[in-house]
């Protein structure tokens, strides 16, 4: 009977859980490809468009983008406006300007790479943002899976929501961004004067968050979930999530569905074959050159919000112990400058 | 007149001695010798059954002593002789059977039922065999593959399931993308150029469970023929293949019940008289049930998950009048499956076929043949706030006529017309729940008629060439209610281009197509151990499956060809040589063929084709080839058998738009979902004593062709992206692994009908971790790794116990 049921067990698992493993499919490629990644909102403020070239998988670290430096950049409007872009010089390949889209105007970008390609976005009209975020609030739920001796475990994550009402407003396609800060308590063994820094981190924000109003029936958009991380030591004290709402063209909703897509596609015999992204971006020098990327003209509405895990009723522990089993802290527990973009200057906005 | 006369009279004579003979001499004695008989031909027809169950058996060879030439039974069990006046002496063969000698007086038209025993070891599990020892050499048309339950018994069980789509993926000529691929692939074309019949109803999907197990139930089955090549002109309407099963009669002497227990499903089975002799009835059922399986894995979304299925098969047949025999089948199942609380899914499958034979005259038979059925299937999306339930369906009527007419010796004409009626609902979308933001969708319904007479000739010219010729005229029409957007000239097709809209009334023609269907095959024998062949076939296809995924799921919607998606067209030639050893013993063939296709439909990059009103801007013309060498071996001596199939094979797409967006792969020739150059099936059956028999099957083909990321780019920094390659540049990795089956039995009271069995089978023995999918991941300081999920990626150990009484 026992054998029976370690038969049984076994071909469940191979059969509904299956087995993965990492192969070499040994993919030869020389290809290397124009990345622009740009936007621009109505709200002023410094604005960036990136231009790399794309990494060649299998030659090297290949996640390292090559920035295209000494680039002209331009962004120019119907109604004649015209801005320059200038490089950063520290951040060879990101080109920044100050500036703003005006809603109904329509924009391109203009760059001329240092090799003389001349590649433009298509005309693009800035979209009037007319959605707010209602309502934004969070929630703590539980993934329960089995650890490697067989115990039942619980894995809690923080879900982000946001609501919209859409009664009498003109709807349009939205895409979410999502930027993170949080505080964080130095703690240790013979640490008399714990500081408190504020990080600002980019989200683990490997997937897409986008809304098409149009698909949707009723009048008011409910906890339409834009995040769901794990509830790590970050989410011991407060945690702030800065909210953009980027109101979209139908063209650019388009490109970001498709993009969707192609993120969440698992390679199974029932997945749609994959297939380039049309961006709006044209190569004009080059028919054949593939430009990758998007140049994006949107409306934006931000908000921001305060999650503190202890109103659900649930804890986060920190990472750093206090007193003599502090001793094993990681050094940023008493040094949290040491922490990426983290300041010990409180931010004017952080709720108390 | 006087002829058909007489040839009504000679049917009345031997139809009558069928009905009256209940049990057979070892000698007949038909009519007198004297004057007048000397030197006439008269008609021997007879029938082979199992003495045991009284169901048919195809293929049992009659010999006559001391003369070259003989017969084989049909698909019905029945063979036919015209011999001289005289005295002869044959022997009736069946592998498992032990042999029937009769010695016949023929002095007039005779027919009568042959008993054959089972010896008392059955070869069940072991015996692979053909209609024919030469059938390979004697056929005019190639392409055709035979398996009864024994050869199918032989092939690689998965959970102990004998398989009829698993069966026929060990043919040369015939994959599959992957395990737990729906459907089937053959010669380089979709699957839904298959068309699967059941007793020539309709099957739209021929499996249950995702693709692990078919939808044929086993023990109903009395044969499986899958036409590769040249299709018999009676079939039309897809362009790859025919694979036809046929369900077996039921016992006319007593009841009788067999089943199956399995790991996964089991099955039952129950037959008997309606009317001793006359009229009987099979029923059978399956249950699929891997719930407890689920469960017992230790993930909680599998466990979360559920998977069933069922399926109830029954057929009646009664013999009304010595002339006239009439029949029905039906067919249900119903698949569901759940994974975790994401997403459910159902499917069901109904047909009914009706039909009346009649012997017009001894060389004259008319069928008339009616078939319905539908498909259903519903995708119920269960997470989130819109909550929705996705179903189509599509459904037919197929009323036909088909007569047979022996002109004279060798040369036959099969003459009839079928008159096909499509309905397709092609997706409705319905919110579930109170909560739903879902917005209800429905897209109108498609009908299409198909009408298609046919005249075929199969002539023996003289005894080393014959032919099979004939001429398929097939009318389609797809017709309203219906509205059809016209767009600009030239251009490419979205809301910009509309210029207007048709709109036709129930019944209006939309659109209309026609053409002929040739289909050609020659034999030239070389000798008595060799031939040639050669072939060639045109068809259309008007229904499609709508699907850009590399293998077609449950929930695909069908769609019936119209003004834009055209009929698909296919022009397939084929070439053989085929040689015999050894007294038949040894096997062997080699066959080329070249597929050109037209109006195929193709998908542009990111097509939505769910719930799509305007699907024709997702779709795109393109043109297809495919070719390749398919070699077969076969040794089949004392208690050994081998065979070994190898195919290459090559099936390329090519995509031209005049827009370079829809352009797939800047318009040149890319590889196919199913292009898989090497294929190799190799079969070992082996009696190892009375009760025991191993079977070894191994299996290798080429990995699959796959789009993969040759780049990748981050937006907002955080955001991966990957670009792809061209379409299916690269491909996963090869595919093969080895099965292994040992059986023993039958034991307990054979001499009553009471038989046990067990067989216990290894699938995968090695722990071959071929990939069900590939996937890309990115992975910290690279970009993308490649990763495989091998669903069935270990050794599968299962046990069957199977029983009848």
């Amino acid at each position: 009977m026992t054998l029976l049921k370690y038969i049984l067990l076994g071909l469940g698992v191979v059969t509904i859980a299956g087995c993965i493993d990492e192969i070499d499919l040994n993919i030869d490629n020389d290809s290397q490809f124009v990345i622009v990644d740009g936007l621009v909102s109505d709200v002023p403020g410094e604005y960036q468009v990136k231009l790399d070239f794309s990494p060649v998988i299998g030659v090297g670290n290949d996640n390292i983008l090559t920035p295209i430096s000494g680039a002209r950049v331009e962004l120019n409007g119907s109604d004649g406006s015209s801005v320059t872009y200038t490089e950063d010089e520290e951040d060879l390949g990101v080109y920044k300007a100050f500036t703003s889209v005006e809603p109904g105007v329509s924009y391109q970008l203009d760059v001329v790479t240092p090799d003389g390609q001349s590649i433009s976005s298509l005309p693009t009209v800035a979209p009037e943002p007319t959605l707010d975020i209602t309502e934004l609030n969070f929630d703590v739920s539980s993934i329960e899976s089995f650890n490697a001796v067989g115990n039942v475990i619980s894995t809690d994550f923080v879900d982000l929501f946001v609501s919209i009402d859409l009664a009498g407003k003109e709807r349009h396609p939205v895409r979410y961004r999502l930027d993170g800060e949080y505080q964080y308590q130095e703690a240790g063994r013979m640490l008399l004067n714990p500081r408190i820094c504020y990080i600002k981190e980019t989200t683990d924000f490997n997937n897409i968050a986008i809304l098409n109003p149009d698909e949707i029936a009723s009048d008011r958009i409910d906890n339409f979930q834009l995040f769901s991380t794990l509830m790590t030591f970050k989410f011991n004290q407060i945690y702030c999530f800065h909210v953009f709402q980027y109101a979209l063209t139908d063209e650019e909703y388009n490109y970001w569905s498709r993009v969707e897509e192609l993120v969440n596609i698992d390679g199974t015999l029932f997945d749609p074959p994959p297939g380039s992204i049309v961006g709006n971006l044209v190569n004009n020098t080059d028919e054949n050159g593939r430009v990758q990327g998007y140049f994006s003209v949107v409306g934006q509405k931000s908000d921001r919000f305060f999650v503190d895990v202890t109103d659900k009723g649930a804890f986060a522990r920190s990472e750093c112990e206090d007193g003599f089993a502090g001793r094993n802290n990681p050094p940023r527990c008493s040094e949290c400058t040491l922490i990426n973009n983290s300041s010990l200057v409180r931010p004017p906005y952080w709720e108390l | 007149m006087k002829k058909n006369l007489i040839f009504l009279f000679c049917f009345l004579i031997l139809a009558l001695n069928c009905v009256a003979q209940t049990s057979l001499p070892d000698t007949i004695f038909a009519g007198k010798a004297s004057t007048s008989t000397q030197g006439k031909l008269y008609d021997i027809i007879g029938e082979v059954v199992d003495a045991n169950d009284e169901s048919t058996i195809v293929g049992a060879t009659i010999q006559i002593s001391n003369m070259s030439g003989g017969a084989v039974t049909d698909e019905d069990g029945e063979f036919r002789l015209r011999l001289p006046a005289g005295t002869y002496d044959f022997i009736v063969r069946y592998l498992g059977y032990e042999d029937f000698n009769l010695h016949i007086s023929l002095y007039k038209d005779v027919g009568f039922s042959l008993d054959l025993k089972p010896s008392s070891v059955q070869l069940e599990q072991v015996v692979i065999t053909d209609k024919a020892a030469n059938e390979n050499i004697e056929a005019v048309v190639m392409g055709v593959e035979t398996m009864d339950i024994k050869r199918l018994e032989s092939r690689s069980q998965l959970f102990g399931e004998t398989d009829v789509l698993r069966s026929i993926q060990s043919l040369s000529g015939v994959t599959s993308v992957g395990d737990g691929a729906s459907g089937f692939n053959v010669r380089g074309g979709n699957s839904d150029e298959n068309l699967i019949l059941q007793d020539d109803a309709l099957i739209m999907n021929p499996t249950h469970t995702l693709g692990f197990f078919s939808l044929f139930h086993p023990d109903m089955i009395e044969s499986v023929d899958l036409y590769k090549g040249n299709q018999p002109a009676y079939y039309g309407g897809r362009l790859s293949s025919v694979l036809k099963v046929g369900l077996r009669e039921g016992s006319k002497e007593k009841m009788k019940v067999r089943g199956g227990i399995g790991m996964a499903a089991s099955r039952l089975t129950v037959e008997g008289p309606i009317v001793k002799d006359k009229a009987s009835f099979i029923v059978g059922a399956r249950l699929g049930y891997m719930n407890y399986l689920l469960n017992a894995v230790k993930d909680i979304d599998v466990q979360n998950s559920r998977s069933s299925f069922f399926d109830i098969t029954l057929k009646a047949d009664a013999r009304v009048t010595e002339k006239t025999k009439i029949g029905f089948s039906s067919f249900i199942s119903g698949d569901e499956f759940q994974f975790a609380d994401e997403v459910n899914f159902d499917y069901t499958t109904r047909t009914g076929t009706f039909y009346i034979n009649q012997l017009i005259s001894d060389r004259f038979n008319l069928t008339l043949n009616a078939n319905v059925g539908e498909y259903e299937s519903s995708l119920f999306d269960i997470q989130g706030n819109d909550l929705s339930r996705f179903t189509n369906k599509v459904s037919f009527v197929r009323p036909s006529i088909r007569g047979f007419y022996e002109v004279k010796e060798g040369l036959e004409l099969t003459a009839g017309a079928s008159y096909d009626v499509f309905n397709v609902s092609p997706g409705t979308l319905t919110p579930e729940g109170e909560g739903s933001t879902a917005i209800p969708e429905s897209l109108p319904n498609e009908k299409g008629i198909a009408v298609s007479p046919f005249l075929q000739v199969d002539w023996s010219i003289n005894d080393k060439l014959s032919f099979s010729a004939s001429a398929r005229y097939t009318k389609y029409d797809r017709v309203g209610p219906g509205d059809v957007l016209i767009y600009r000239d030239g251009f490419f097709r979205n809301e910009f281009t509309v210029e207007e809209t048709q709109s036709f009334g129930e019944g209006d023609v939309i659109a209309s197509f026609g053409g002929w269907e040739p289909r050609v095959s020659l034999r030239y024998a070389l000798s008595e151990t060799a031939s040639i062949k050669a072939g060639f076939n045109r068809g259309f296809q008007y229904l499609n499956q709508i699907s850009n995924t590399a293998s077609s799921t449950p929930v695909d919607i069908w769609k019936l060809s119209d003004t834009y998606a055209t009929p698909q067209t296919s022009s397939n030639y084929n070439l053989g040589f085929f040689k015999n050893f050894d007294d038949n013993s040894i096997s062997s063939s080699i066959e080329a063929f070249y597929r050109d296709q037209d109006k195929i439909i193709e998908y542009r990059d990111f097509a939505d084709l769910l719930l799509n009103p305007n699907l024709e801007r997702e779709l795109v013309d393109g043109v297809g080839r495919s070719f390749g060498v398919e070699a077969n071996f076969k040794y089949n001596k004392d208690d050994i058998q081998w065979e070994v199939n190898y195919t290459f094979s090559r099936s390329f797409r090519k995509v031209l738009a005049s827009d370079t967006q829809l352009a797939i792969n800047n318009g040149d020739w890319f590889a196919s979902n199913y292009d898989k150059p090497h294929s190799l099936n190799v079969n070992m059956t082996k009696k190892l004593s009375r009760m025991t028999n191993l079977s070894l099957n191994f299996t290798y083909s080429t990995g699959r062709p796959i789009t993969a990321p040759v780049s990748n780019f981050s937006i907002d920094n955080v955001l991966n992206i990957p670009i792809f390659s061209e379409r299916n540049r690269f491909r996963i990795p090869d595919y093969h692994r080895l099965d292994v089956s040992y059986s023993i039995g039958p034991f307990g009271k054979i001499e009553k009908g009471q038989e046990h069995k067990l067989v216990f089978s290894v699938y995968n023995l090695y722990s071959r971790r071929n990939a069900y999918s590939v996937f890309f991941r990115q992975v910290p300081s690279r970009s993308i790794s490649v990763f495989r999920i091998s669903t069935l990626g270990s050794i599968f150990p299962s046990v069957t116990y199977n029983f009848k009484f």
